[in-house]
């Protein structure tokens, strides 16, 4: 026996009886006293079923006081694995979904709409009712009272943002309605962020998504499914049994919990897991571990595919964000440091490649910021460029302006403006009605398109990147291989000088087939959690 | 004549419980000692998730249970969080090694050498346990980075990341233990 082995018998004989464990755990459970430890955690950590009186903006009506009744611990976890399973059933099946989102402590309604604006098309988020502490509930109006606070809400959203919104800091449970026990009467906020409800890992992720900050690029093929980029995700099992081992044609990916990967260079692989980004050379048939950082909620911020470059970011263990860049030209991983930026209780929402900079949103409770950082190679220069007082939306960038939206929720208006990065001078591009708007941008984030949909009528305009503003027919699908090019309806176009002109069909629709996949292997992602990269002939 | 897998009078939900906890001790203890503030700690913490899972099954069965350890996941957050509620938290200080790469590859290469001693040492209970006690109450991550490092097989820099302490101050409290074990304990 050799010193290791020594201490690992000695560190697990010592460690824990696993034996002893088991039968202690079943007497634990089968005593019929409280302990105080449970009442001290019922106190700090409570769910309730109670009567909530019903409380109109208008006309507020007399209804019965709340009785909080403290269920505790075991009600707090059942509620959160509950909320779990649920999601999992209904969203194969649903779009949207209605949604109990419970904070983690007080917030007014800007503070709400604000965090919310962290997720990319909140515009979708429909907010339906507000709940406050002592039970009352009201219907949300943009002329609610800026001096309530509240602590839960009812919304509806699309299922796919049900884990953006766990993720929020404000957020300790977005459940869905439907199978809850609750209904919008009885309807308790879930309290305490401290559990730490939105770290549940998932163990399936929707087929054919990977996460991703950037809201719709909306690339097409001529198939009559829209598939992702084709290096990222397949969740699809296949059964390949190598056959030359010098080159193999399938090679497991050493980790588990695999939420994406990608190659960003011929023999560079990179992996996101539960709690880390990792770096893989594939050399002589294996994938060999060059860079791990341990990191949560890793999530692809955006991709610069002219220059091989990927962004993401992730947490640390005290939910401050941290940005990697995953380089492909030198096949490397690296952390910049963005510490600068992310003070307080501040959370970068999205990350944009545009030109040779970043675009860089984070927002707090309080304000949203947003940055550009000047790139050279995996290294950035970080700027302040503008801080706002209402929820915000990077819309795109182009050539030292970024294009934003911003919501005036007393006015129930989006307000379009170009903003310069060289000294933050805003200028006001248009206003809209904020129901229903929503924007799509090429893969490049330098043209987007802002759809306004108002009582029943849709009407879709080109953000040019020099700032014009162009009506067009339809809602764009962008070209993958060339973001100049669209389609509207039936019609192709290519923007040229800001403007779209029309293109032959004939001319257009090499634009939007598959594009050539670059490397030599595919990944393969398996419901769980495990992948392989499968050698393409 | 079949052999029955299940003990006599068991019921399914005891079944149940047995099975999945043979299933999930090993992950959940090393999420636990990751987690948690001491590794002596660690039994109790276990003993209170189980428990916790244990009535839970009881009480309301564990048909809608897709995902056990998942689910015990759930209740271990909650519980290590509960756990350390009421405890003050020391900070971890960080430090450089005390160690060249040279002498810790020295030591490294010590550890693969047979000792014909090391069987007694286990053999004596007494000595064993103080042995143990020495690793898990030099200070709150020693016990943590020996489990790991030795029975979960987890690199340093692995162990550091998890751990979200400093590589160096990993290996300055894994290599200084041995080493001072090494002098203490005769090893």
């Amino acid at each position: 026996m050799n010193k290791k082995e020594f201490y690992r018998e000695l560190m697990q004989t010592y460690t824990v009886d696993t034996e002893k464990v088991k039968c202690a755990a079943k007497r634990r459970a089968l005593k019929k006293t409280s302990s105080p430890l449970k009442i001290i955690t019922c106190t700090a950590a409570c769910t309730a079923a109670a009567a909530v009186a019903v409380v109109f903006a208008v006309n507020m009506l007399p209804g019965p006081g709340v009785d909080i009744v403290d269920s505790g611990l075991d009600s707090a976890i059942e509620r959160v694995y509950a909320a779990q399973q649920r999601f999992e059933e209904l969203s194969a099946k649903n779009e949207v979904m209605d949604m109990y989102v419970s904070f983690e402590k007080e917030h007014t309604l800007n503070e709400i709409l604000m965090s919310f604006s962290a997720i990319d098309n909140n515009n979708d988020i429909k907010l339906s009712l507000l709940y406050t502490t002592d039970g009352k509930y009201y219907k949300y109006s943009d002329k609610t009272s800026s001096e309530l606070k509240f602590r839960g809400a009812k919304i509806t959203a699309p299922a796919k943002l049900f884990e953006e919104l766990n993720r929020l800091k404000i957020v300790s449970l977005a459940e869905p309605v439907e199978g809850s026990e609750y209904t919008d009467k009885s309807f308790v906020p879930y309290v305490s962020k401290e559990q730490p409800v939105t770290d549940i890992t998932f163990t399936t992720t929707p087929e054919g998504t990977v996460a991703e900050i950037i809201i719709t690029d909306n690339t097409g093929s001529t198939s009559s499914d829209t598939p992702q980029t084709s290096e990222t995700t397949d969740i699809t099992q296949t059964e390949t049994e190598p056959t030359d081992p010098e080159n193999p044609t399938t090679v497991m990916i050493p980790v588990a919990d695999i939420k994406t990967a990608q190659f960003i260079s011929n023999d560079k692989l990179i992996v996101t897991t539960s709690d880390s980004i990792r770096l893989y050379k594939l050399a002589e048939g294996e994938l060999q571990l060059e860079t791990t950082f341990y990191a949560d909620d890793a999530k692809i911020g955006c991709t610069d595919t002219q220059n091989s470059l990927l962004y993401i970011t992730a947490c640390d263990t005290k939910g401050r964000n941290r940005l990697f860049c995953a380089d492909g030209a030198s096949g490397t991983l690296t952390e910049t440091d963005i510490s600068a930026i992310t003070q307080g209780d501040s959370e970068i929402t999205s990350v944009m490649c545009s030109g040779n900079g970043l675009i860089i949103k984070t927002v707090s409770t309080e304000k949203a910021n947003i940055y550009y950082a000047d790139r050279s190679g995996s290294d950035i220069n970080i700027a302040l460029i503008k801080e706002y007082a209402n929820p915000v939306s990077v819309i795109s960038g182009s050539a030292g302006t970024i294009y934003t939206a911003v919501i005036d929720s007393a006015n129930a208006v989006t307000k379009l403006y170009a903003v310069s990065t060289a000294d933050g001078t805003e200028t006001e591009l248009a206003s809209y009605p904020s129901e229903g708007v929503h924007f799509i941008r090429n893969n490049t984030s330098d043209t987007a398109a802002i759809v306004i949909e108002n009582e029943g009528e849709t009407t879709v305009f080109l953000l040019m990147p020099n700032g014009v503003l162009t009506e067009i027919s339809d809602s764009p699908t962008f070209s993958e291989t060339d973001s100049a090019v669209f389609k509207a309806g039936e019609k192709y176009y290519r923007i040229e000088n800001d403007q779209p002109v029309e293109l032959e069909e004939s001319e257009a629709l090499p634009y939007f087939t598959e594009p050539d996949y670059p490397y030599a292997y595919r990944v393969s992602i398996f419901e769980d959690g495990t992948a392989e990269i499968i050698g393409l002939n | 004549m079949i052999n029955r897998t299940k003990r006599k009078e068991e019921s399914a939900p005891e079944a149940y419980f047995n099975t999945v906890y043979d299933q999930t001790v090993n992950s959940i203890t090393k999420f636990v000692i990751s987690k948690c503030g001491n590794i002596l700690d660690t039994e109790d913490i276990l003993q209170n998730i189980y428990a916790r899972f244990y009535k839970r099954i009881l009480q309301k069965g564990y048909n809608d249970i897709d995902n056990p350890e998942a689910f015990l996941v759930s209740i271990a957050k909650f519980e290590i969080k509960t756990y350390y509620a009421s405890k003050k938290k020391s900070g971890v200080t960080e430090s450089f090694s005390d160690y060249t790469d040279e002498q810790m590859v020295m030591i490294e290469n010590e550890m693969s050498k047979t000792q014909k001693n090391f069987d007694d040492v286990l053999c004596n209970k007494l000595l064993a346990r103080e042995i143990f006690e020495d690793i898990a109450t030099a200070d709150e991550v020693t016990g943590k980075i020996f489990y790991l490092y030795f029975v979960c097989d987890m690199k340093l820099a692995d162990i550091a990341e998890e751990l979200n302490m400093n590589l160096s101050a990993v290996k300055n409290k894994l290599y200084r233990t041995i080493e001072r074990q090494k002098k203490k304990f005769r090893l």
